[in-house]
């Protein structure tokens, strides 16, 4: 009877920022075309594990439901990737769900995404152009380099890629992928290029593009398919140039 | 401009204060002379303005100036250490497997070239500036960054995550083999050179030809792909498509250097 067909969840949970993780396994009532979120809410309507004790209801994070917000990310069967898009049908049983483990957990599946939000303000990864009088309009940018530019710009700061990297972890102050992508995304903007080398000497601080180590796992995991190695190589021979303009001088480094 | 006005037209839009804007305010303050015992709240007010000026002033300096070598030094450290790994150290590892090539040719031709290497002008200037300093400090870095990665195969098991983690697992191999054999070829012979008779020795021993095997082995794959993640890390290959073919042409290099170098070791064990 496919009725009565559970699927069945086994995951990381972890009651607060500071106490041990621990795993717990429920069955779900299978509906056709269920994703990973859709399952997490019949676990919320009904939190009973599957021992048949009453457990708390799962705590994760979503907002969008259609991959663009990057708020859902988890660990689904031991791959990062966001589970608003992870099909159970697609899905090897029983599904494993634990939460990133670069980031600090703040409950079950809900991590605090912060020092990706550092990492961006450490690369100055916005355009400055509020002030106290019209600047009047900037100047145009060229069609072809704004397709390309267009493709950094859904970066929705996910995670994953960070989740994905080995140089990311408690051991290393590296930034990861996302930020250095950022950064190039604003030095490509004609606008943003009059503050290229804030950018820049942003990512040669400590903890910078210098803690990657092309492993180039980012770029096969990134759910929206940001060409993050290819940024992370133009960024290298951006930040090595600007390197040359710091310390031979240049007119040219601003 | 001045906090005056913006705060006039603060309706407009966010009002964010620029350095300009604090100093023509406190220049402003000043030839209103506002610190009159009349408004004394107005002093408070320019002693705040001044603060942030400083702060302001100070923040803007460092971002203009200020990016000496004392700063970035990671990124710098980083930088020289991928550097050192093709110029001298990739340099110095070719030189030395085509040198020591001459074994194929017979001990004669082997102990000639020993001797013109051994016999060079500077031979300590060479050898330390050259091959001991450089790879010293590519080694410990290499060391630490071994450390700090987390690996993970398991999970993500793509083609240049295999790679990053051979990378660093034949760094920590090449480590101890170079170390290995800078001891027993070069230190423990003092100032003679090492010739023909010794390497035959050493590589007689089974044990010792295939830790030769796997040393050179290790070393010449860690310069190969090493090469391939120089041409990333200084900007040269940038599209998937160039890297690719950095890939080919950096395999390229390891079969033939490992042709090199295993020839070579093959004709002192066995004198074939």
């Amino acid at each position: 009877m496919a009725d009565n067909k559970t699927i069945t969840f086994i995951i990381t949970r972890q009651d607060s920022p500071d106490s041990n993780s621990y795993k717990e396994t429920f069955k779900v009532p299978y509906k056709p075309n269920m994703n990973v979120i859709s399952a997490l809410m019949e676990i919320r309507q009904n939190p009973v594990n599957a021992n048949g004790e009453k457990t708390t209801p799962v705590q994760w994070d979503m907002n969008c439901l259609e991959e663009v917000c990057g708020a859902c990310s988890m660990v689904i069967n031991g791959v990062a990737r966001q589970s608003c898009a992870a099909l159970v049908d697609q899905l090897d049983h029983p599904i494993h769900l634990e939460p990133m483990s670069t980031f600090p957990v703040v409950r079950d599946l809900i991590v605090d995404r912060e020092r990706m939000f550092d990492a961006l303000k450490q690369v100055k990864a916005w355009i400055p152009i509020d002030g106290t009088h019209d600047l009047g309009p900037g100047p145009r940018m060229p069609e072809k380099k704004r397709q390309w530019a267009y493709e950094l710009s859904k970066c929705m700061t996910c995670g994953v890629c960070l989740e994905a990297c080995p140089n990311v972890n408690d051991k290393s102050n590296f930034i990861g992928p996302a930020a250095i992508s950022q950064a190039r995304l604003f030095n490509a903007h004609p606008t943003g290029a009059m503050n290229a080398s804030e950018r820049l000497n942003g990512l040669m601080e400590d903890g910078g593009i210098d803690g990657c180590g092309n492993s180039q796992n980012c770029v096969q995991v990134c759910p929206k398919g940001i060409p993050l190695t290819t940024s992370i190589a133009a960024m290298n021979r951006a930040t090595n140039i600007q390197a040359f303009k710091n310390f031979f001088g240049s007119d040219n480094a601003h | 401009m001045n906090i005056f006005n913006a705060f006039k037209n603060r309706n407009k839009g966010t009002v964010f204060l620029t350095l300009e804007t604090v100093r023509s305010t406190i220049n402003m303050s000043q030839l209103y002379n506002v610190n009159s015992s009349y408004f004394p709240f107005l002093r408070n007010v320019r002693v705040e303005l001044l603060n942030m000026y400083n702060i302001m002033k100070l923040t803007t300096d460092q971002i203009k100036g200020g990016n000496t070598l004392t700063e970035h030094r990671e990124f710098l450290t980083r930088r020289l250490h991928s550097l050192l790994g093709v110029i001298p150290i990739g340099i110095f590892l070719i030189q030395h497997l085509v040198v020591n090539h001459f074994a194929v040719y017979g001990e004669e031709n082997f102990n000639k070239a020993a001797e013109f290497m051994h016999s060079l002008p500077f031979r300590l200037v060479l050898e330390f500036g050259v091959i001991f300093i450089p790879i010293l400090f590519h080694a410990i870095l290499g060391v630490y960054i071994v450390f700090v990665a987390r690996n993970n195969m398991r999970n993500y098991s793509f083609f240049r995550n295999w790679m990053f983690y051979l990378q660093r697992i034949t760094g920590v191999i090449t480590f101890v083999f170079v170390v290995w054999h800078v001891w027993e070829t070069r230190i423990q012979l003092g100032s003679e050179g090492a010739d023909y008779s010794l390497m035959e020795g050493i590589l007689s021993n089974p044990f010792m030809f295939w830790f030769y095997m796997i040393g050179v082995l290790s070393t010449i794959f860690h310069f190969a792909n090493g090469l391939w993640s120089f041409c990333v890390t200084w900007g040269i290959t940038q599209t998937p498509k160039s890297q690719k073919i950095a890939t080919y042409a950096t395999l390229i290099v390891f079969l033939a250097l490992s042709y090199v170098g295993v020839r070579t070791i093959i004709t002192f064990a066995y004198g074939v």
